[in-house]
């Protein structure tokens, strides 16, 4: 019989670790963020209709993380990798529901949608898997956009 | 009893509270099976848990289907009756208590080979942005107990219906409350950021469980084809067979052998080399250290 020690160290060492927000970011993106105020951005083409409320979304984000933002255009598949590198801390793109970069990384509940022939276009923010807090913050934004914006 | 229709009334009571106990079994497998469902997310133990809680409903249902049968009496079919239903629900609940200790082994795997992330967003309720992980460690506590207190009841009934399946059934409600408590490791990691914690938990408990489904798989195994008689939950040889070969051995010192072999609950031995006495009778038998419902026939082989 395999005894359960490991479990309850496992609990042990997590109590220990967790001093500080819960829940918190597995590379620590929101706590980069808050210590360089600077929200790395990676911008991919978005829609002449989405660009008032994108830009309303990265003013909510900015204030709520006391952060400038430092943009990068590209390619979204370009931006999505370097996401996925931690070389930026999110990336702002309309990504269908079918993506296949959907498992890959974490989209945001979108900001705006839009039909495109059969697939329905979701214009938000998209992250690194795992940043829990960093999420909880850009949905908390996202939700308090105003509804038709 | 083999070739009778009914159980020996000396675990009638059991029985019929073992069965009652599986019905309950069942109704809470499939509501934490429902909640659990509501609840995963994309969390690998909550995942893990989900499927293990559904695999858990096969030893009770298995355990309620063997005890019909096995109440049948012999018919032209079936001479020796079906007492041999309950070491085939043994052998299916610990292949599916197997199933469980490998999914949950594989996906763990799989997960720490990849270095999965999890992410665990929020739900919006009454204006407050709650972590869905809150509702996953609701879940998950909520499926841990049940299996705990089910699973204490069956090993005591087990144990005095000698019914392996039932013990299995046990082991299962075990691996359920254990991957519980892995699935709340987990989570709980998730939110501390140790992406690691959910698979690496899973993985251990997995071990344990995979540890007594061979242990079960063994002594299914053993039952059918003919080896002597197991302790519940062991591969030592039963201390009840034990008995009753030294007291077969005792009254016929002529044979040359005594041979055991258990039919579901039931010990069947046979005396080879030696002949029955008119008057001998299963009853005179000083069966110290075994129940006498325990003895289904005793024949003789010159």
């Amino acid at each position: 019989m395999v005894r359960l020690h490991f479990p309850f160290a496992l609990v042990a060492s997590a109590l220990l670790a967790g001093c500080g927000p819960y829940p918190t970011d597995m590379a620590g993106t929101l706590e980069r963020i808050e210590a360089r105020h600077v929200i790395r951005v990676g911008v991919a083409a978005i829609p002449e209709s989405g660009q008032a409320a994108m830009g309303d979304f990265l003013a909510r984000v900015r204030r709520a993380s006391d952060a400038r933002v430092e943009a990068k255009h590209g390619p979204m598949e370009s931006l999505f990798a370097d996401l996925q590198r931690g070389k930026l801390d999110m990336v702002v793109a309309e990504v269908a529901e079918d993506s296949p970069w959907i498992t890959e990384i974490t989209a945001i509940e979108p900001i705006a949608t839009r039909r495109q022939g059969e697939r329905i276009l979701g214009l938000g923010a998209i992250v690194r898997n795992g940043e829990n807090r960093w999420v909880a913050l850009l949905e908390r934004q996202a939700r308090d956009m105003p509804a038709g914006s | 009893m083999t070739e009778g229709a009914g159980h020996p009334r000396a675990i009638v009571a059991d029985l019929k509270a073992a069965r009652r106990l599986e019905w309950w079994n069942i109704g809470w497998t499939i509501s934490i099976v429902t909640v659990m469902g509501l609840a995963m997310g994309s969390s690998q133990a909550m995942k893990t848990a989900w499927i293990e809680d559904t695999l858990g409903l096969i030893p009770p249902i298995v355990f309620l289907i063997a005890t019909r049968y096995e109440a049948r009496g012999a018919n032209e079919k079936f001479h020796y009756g079906y007492d041999r239903v309950n070491s085939l629900g043994f052998l299916v609940a610990a292949v599916a208590l197997g199933g469980v200790g490998f999914f949950l082994f594989k996906d763990a795997v799989m997960v720490l080979w990849a270095q999965e992330h999890v992410t665990v967003g929020t739900v919006r309720i009454a204006g407050r942005d709650v972590w869905l992980g809150w509702f996953m460690l609701a879940a998950q506590l909520y499926a841990t107990i049940p299996p705990l207190i089910i699973g204490h009841k069956e090993l005591s009934l087990a144990k005095r219906l000698r019914d392996k399946l039932l013990h299995t059934d046990a082991l299962m409600n075990k691996a359920n409350w254990q991957t519980g408590v892995a699935g709340i490791l987990g989570v709980a990691g998730i939110g501390f950021g140790l992406w690691w914690a959910d698979p690496l938990a899973a993985a251990f408990i997995s071990l344990s469980i995979l540890w007594d489904a061979y242990n079960s798989l063994k002594v299914a195994m053993a039952e059918l084809v003919d080896g002597v008689p197991r302790e519940l939950g062991e591969d030592k040889v039963s201390s009840e067979a034990q008995a009753i070969g030294a007291a077969l051995k005792a009254r016929f010192p002529e044979a040359d052998n005594v041979l055991l072999r258990e039919t579901g609950r039931y010990i069947r031995a046979e005396v080879v080399g030696a002949s029955p006495t008119p008057d001998f009778s299963i009853d005179d038998l000083s069966l110290e250290g075994c129940e006498r419902w325990r003895v289904d026939s005793v024949s003789f082989r010159l």
